[in-house]
Formats: structure tokens, C-alpha cells, sequence
């Protein structure tokens, strides 16, 4: 989507036109899927953060400031209610340490996978996951973590040799 | 040659993706088809690569529902527009001294609409009083006494409204949860736990607090500081709106059906609920206009009263706290809180505190022995369990033409007389060789004239 459409869908969200709004749902709805699935680790949270953060999008699309990308605001509320949720679950740890095995007890053919996505740190797991789920695009990661293209890579590279590391480890899944 | 091998494999994530510069990637060609460690790592990497592919891919099911659901929860609430500046609300919201006066208008309501619920309090205690009359009094007159009869139907009633409002309770969260942005396992238990709590500390203040409805609504006021706490950032405005509106529509349930209760009160004592004297006898004011007038106008117009006054109190409430939140000042949220709850617990303090009114009605009547008819000199008659305790040093010197307050010793034909208040109580005899004895006070004079003198008279009897 260029930039000049998606301005004139945003003056239309603002408005209040929701056709307008499944428009920028339709482009950012795998982006704010994959930031949400990196910082969470867990698909079922990362869908729920991620709807919420989609919702929140369109009522308060007034705060967006007309200088601003809506790629980048709608990742920063993403990785704020992500933050707001994982400061929740911190108080509930033992919820959480619970939800995670009863998910490793249903083995598919991303089970291993998705262990070691688990265990790998946030930074990383944000990266590749936005990497892997928005077109594969250096780019438009550099555009939504606000970092250079260069930084991307490097944190691309450190984060496949880190899977790499847990995917091989002797009882890693 | 470990140092090599290093460095080759460095360059591998960027080969893979296909961003390593042609001259890097003929070197790593070339040094992996002499290193079978650093080819076998090569094929680790692009497995891993098309297993992450394979994976987003696997994802997109999800993606797309996500996408579906986001368009569906949009298209499901009503179209209503953002604020512009220059609305109505917008002025209201936007500026600090709107806010104020939104704050001001709700405070103000509820303090000017204290005085009808008041009028209430009294109706309500001669309704139970007269069913707990009509249905005890006559076979079981003996074993229960008018005020247990009163709080069991009190208790019936509560235990007839937590059964129901626990009932529809599960029914409710699952709407709020359809039509609000939660979809976890988690919200519904959520929603329902603010349920089940709002609605039973509802009854049990309203049923155990005195039957105050004024408790009721300062409870409103607490609801909307504890939903604005609970529900802010949870959600959007509009969602955190509309389940605050819902939650405190059910939780004035309670309340409205205790008012609901009094017409089926009175019409269980065969008293007629539609006319106008029947109204003015039950001590409803002659200034509201019929059908308002009337016993079920009156409780069906107080019962709609509570249940909009109380969702506005906390809708209103939450929105106010919502708004101060959006600030990036916490200072802005935590003095309009503060505001708030101060505003709110002083209306209840008052209320909680508020004395009777003067004591306004006199109570006669002469004290027999059972057996000898004689009439008895020296007794004690005051008011038991409401009021202070009678100043009987005072009682006894007294001798004017003014009857003491709250209590009197019978003179030596056995009258007694004195002053009390118009209200729902108990007074009590005592006299040494006697049984004591209890009356109450309420049956009589509430249902005719206020200022009345009401004569009861006691036939004690001997120990």
C-alpha cells in the first residue's frame, strides 16, 4: 500500500468508516500478529493482544498524528498492550508456566519449533517472527522496530544462530 | 581454520536470505564444498529457514481470522462517529472546567434525589411490615414476633434475587464477552466474577444496611471508581463504556426489585394500589401527579429512578475517569479520583449518619396487670432498640405540660405518654414482678396521619 492511499483511508478511519479501517486491517493485520506471537511466544495470546490492538487502533486513530506511519503507530500500541499483558501474566506465573506445558502436551509438526521459539529471547524471537510474517522484508521490519536496515540483519543473523543453537541442544524441545 | 570456519558461518543467515554480496557468497561456496562441518550448519540454517517459512505459512489461517474478527467486532458496534471537536460531548469531555460540571451535575442529582428515597425508607418498612403481618400473624402470631416475620420476608426476597441474579449471571458475561473485544476463557470468568460480585454486595447492603436505598446509590458511586479502575486500558472507550452501562443496569436490579416488592406487598394485604388516597394514606407526598400518586406509580416510577440514576452515576463515573486517564498526567487521575471518592463517601457518610428528624409523635396508652385489671404505677414504657436510651432522671422530675422524649413511667392511673419518633420501631415495658413486654409502633400510626397520637395500651403479666 503506498502512502499516498493510506493516508486518504486514515482521514476516512477518522471519520468513523469502517470499510476504511478493513482496508489498513487487511495490510498490518500479519504485522501486529507477528510482534504480538514474538513478544508472547504463545499463539493463542498473540491473537488476543493482537485483536485488541487492532480495535484500539480504529477508536483512537484521532491520536495519530499526520506526520506519523500508521505501520509504526500500530506496532507501538501492539507492543504496548503486549507489555501491559506480560506485566499482568508476571503476576500470575504460575498461570503462565501452566498454559505453556499444557500447549508442549499436543505435539504437531511445529511443536519443536515452537519450544524453541519460546525459549528464545524476546529481541530475537520479535525479529524473525515480523521477518517471516510481513513479507520478508528487511525493510519493512527496519520500518516497524524504528531501527536501521543493517540493524536488522545483524539482529536477523544473531537470531537464527541462537534458534539454530536451541533447535540442536540434546532435549531441546 | 576454526577462526574461517567462524567467520564463514557469519555470513550464512545473509546468504540465505540472499542479501550476502556476490563476492562473499562465491567465498562461502567455495569453503563449504571443501567443510562438510560448515555445509552440513548451511542446510541446519535453510532448514531452519523454510521450517520458519513453513510456519508463517501454517499461521496465516490465524492471521486471517484474526483479520475477519477485527472487521467483524467493528462492523458489530454501532456506528457511532469519533468526537468531533466542537460536539456537544467534545466540550463536555475536553475541557477540565466540563468535567467538572459533569461531575458537579452528578453529585448534585444525587444529593437532590436523597430526600424521595428517604419517603421510601419509611413506606418501605410499613410494606414488610404489613406482609410479614398478613402472611405470620395469624397461626404463628405466637412464635413470631412482627420483626422476625419483616426480616424473613427480607430475607426471602434477598435470597429469591441472588438466586436469580446468579442465575442470568453466566448468560450476561457471555453477551459482554460476545459483544465486547475479549474473546479468552479468562474474560468470561472475569466479567462474571464483577457480576456476581457487584450483585451480591448489592443485596446484602441493600437487604442487611436498613433497607437504605441511599446506600444503594452511594454504592453506584463506589462501583464507578472500583469499574474505572478495573476496566481503564483494558479496552477501548466505547467497549469499557458499554460494559460499565450493563454491569450497573444488572447491579441495580437488586434495588429496583426491593421497590418492585411493596405494591405486591400491599396488594397481598388486599390494600387497592392504584388510587390516589390509598397513596396519600401510605404517606406518599399529594404533590406528584397521578398516576405517581399512587402506591404502584410511586414504587414503579422510584424502581425506573434507581436503575437509570444508578447506571448513570456509574457510567458517568467511569467515563469521567476515562477521560482524566487519557491525560498523560497521572496527577490529572489520581485528583479526579480522589474528587470523586470524596464526593461520593461524603453523601454516604451522610446519609449513614443522618438522624431521624425530631421526635414528632405521641404515644399514649394505659399499663394493666393481665389477671386484675388494675391498672399498674411506676412502670417503665420507652422505646426499644432505636434512639438513645431515655434520660430517666429526667423522666421522672417531669412534671410540665411538654411529654419527656423516648420514654415514661406510668403514673399512678397507669398512663403513660410520650414523645417519639414517626418511625418503624419497637417499644418496650418493664415492671418488677412482671414479664416484660414489647409492642410495635409502626402498624397504627403510619398508616393514617402522621403527628397522631397513637394509643397502645399493655396488659402485663405476672411473673
Amino acid at each position: 500500500m503506498n502512502s499516498h492511499s493510506e493516508k486518504k483511508l486514515i482521514v476516512r478511519c477518522r471519520n468513523g468508516d469502517k470499510s476504511a479501517y478493513a482496508g489498513l486491517v487487511r495490510a498490518y493485520c500479519g504485522r501486529v500478529f507477528a510482534i504480538c506471537l514474538g513478544m508472547l511466544g504463545n499463539t493463542h495470546d498473540a491473537e488476543d493482544i493482537a485483536q485488541q490492538a487492532l480495535l484500539k487502533g480504529f477508536s483512537d486513530i484521532g491520536e495519530l498524528r499526520d506526520s506519523e506511519q500508521f505501520g509504526a503507530w500500530i506496532s507501538r500500541i501492539a507492543k504496548n498492550l503486549c507489555i501491559d499483558f506480560l506485566r499482568r501474566q508476571k503476576r500470575r506465573r504460575n498461570a503462565l508456566l501452566r498454559r505453556t506445558a499444557t500447549n508442549g502436551s499436543s505435539p504437531n509438526e511445529y511443536s519443536e519449533l515452537k519450544a524453541a521459539l519460546v525459549r528464545l529471547p524476546q529481541e530475537h524471537r520479535v525479529v524473525l517472527m515480523l521477518y517471516y510474517f510481513d513479507g520478508r522484508s528487511t525493510k519493512n521490519v527496519a520500518e516497524t522496530l524504528a531501527i536501521s536496515e543493517a540493524a536488522v540483519h545483524a539482529r536477523l543473523s544473531r537470531a537464527r544462530k541462537k534458534l539454530r543453537e536451541l533447535l540442536s541442544a540434546p532435549g531441546g524441545s | 581454520m576454526e577462526n574461517h570456519c567462524q567467520n564463514i558461518q557469519e555470513l550464512m543467515p545473509e546468504f540465505i536470505t540472499g542479501t550476502l554480496p556476490a563476492e562473499k557468497a562465491d567465498a562461502l561456496q567455495e569453503h563449504i564444498g571443501s567443510c562438510p562441518v560448515c555445509a552440513e550448519y548451511l542446510r541446519a540454517l535453510q532448514a531452519d529457514d523454510r521450517l520458519l517459512g513453513d510456519f508463517a505459512d501454517a499461521m496465516q489461517p490465524v492471521v486471517a481470522r484474526l483479520e475477519d474478527e477485527v472487521t467483524d467486532v467493528l462492523n458489530r458496534r454501532s456506528s457511532q462517529k469519533p468526537v468531533r471537536p466542537g460536539s456537544g460531548w467534545a466540550t463536555i469531555s475536553k475541557h477540565p472546567i466540563g468535567r467538572l460540571a459533569a461531575a458537579a451535575v452528578i453529585i448534585i442529582a444525587a444529593i437532590a434525589g436523597t430526600p424521595l428515597f428517604r419517603i421510601s425508607v419509611k413506606l418501605e418498612s410499613v410494606a414488610f411490615g404489613d406482609v410479614g403481618g398478613c402472611l405470620f400473624a395469624g397461626n404463628t402470631a405466637t412464635l413470631i414476633s412482627e420483626h422476625t416475620a419483616e426480616h424473613m420476608l427480607v430475607f426471602a426476597l434477598l435470597a429469591a434475587n441472588l438466586a436469580v441474579g446468579f442465575g442470568c449471571a453466566i448468560t450476561i458475561a457471555r453477551f459482554f464477552q460476545r459483544r465486547t473485544v475479549g474473546r479468552k476463557s479468562s474474560t468470561l470468568f472475569r466479567y462474571c466474577i464483577i457480576l456476581l460480585a457487584t450483585y451480591f454486595v448489592e443485596c446484602l447492603v441493600f437487604a442487611a444496611g436498613g433497607l437504605t436505598p441511599v446506600t444503594s446509590v452511594g454504592l453506584a458511586f463506589i462501583w464507578g471508581i472500583v469499574f474505572g479502575f478495573w476496566f481503564r486500558k483494558r479496552a477501548s472507550v466505547d467497549d469499557t463504556l458499554r460494559t460499565t452501562f450493563f454491569v450497573s443496569l444488572y447491579s441495580s436490579f437488586p434495588a429496583a426489585s426491593f421497590y418492585a416488592f411493596i405494591p405486591i406487598a400491599q396488594l397481598l394485604c388486599g390494600k387497592a394500589i392504584l388510587s390516589a388516597a390509598g397513596g396519600a394514606n401510605s404517606g406518599i407526598p399529594g404533590f406528584f401527579p397521578w398516576p405517581m400518586n399512587t402506591v404502584l406509580g410511586f414504587f414503579a416510577g422510584l424502581s425506573i429512578a434507581t436503575i437509570v440514576f444508578k447506571t448513570v452515576i456509574t457510567t458517568g463515573q467511569v467515563s469521567l475517569l476515562m477521560h482524566f486517564a487519557e491525560k498523560p498526567l497521572k496527577k490529572a487521575l489520581i485528583a479526579g479520583s480522589i474528587i470523586v471518592a470524596v464526593c461520593a463517601s461524603v453523601l454516604v457518610l451522610l446519609q449513614l449518619f443522618e438522624p431521624p428528624g425530631p421526635p414528632t409523635l405521641v404515644i399514649t396508652g394505659v399499663v394493666r396487670d393481665a389477671k386484675t385489671r388494675q391498672p399498674l404505677a411506676g412502670v417503665k414504657v420507652w422505646d426499644d432498640g432505636y434512639g438513645p436510651e431515655p434520660r430517666w432522671d429526667m423522666i421522672a422530675d417531669a412534671c410540665g405540660p411538654q411529654p419527656p422524649h423516648f420514654g415514661a413511667i406510668t403514673d399512678s392511673h397507669g398512663r403513660y405518654e410520650y414523645l417519639t419518633w414517626p418511625e418503624h420501631h419497637c417499644i418496650k415495658v418493664e415492671a418488677p414482678g412482671y414479664e416484660s413486654e414489647r409492642k410495635s409502633v409502626y402498624e397504627g400510626h403510619l398508616l393514617h396521619e402522621f403527628n397522631e397520637k397513637e394509643i397502645i395500651d399493655f396488659a402485663l403479666k405476672p411473673e
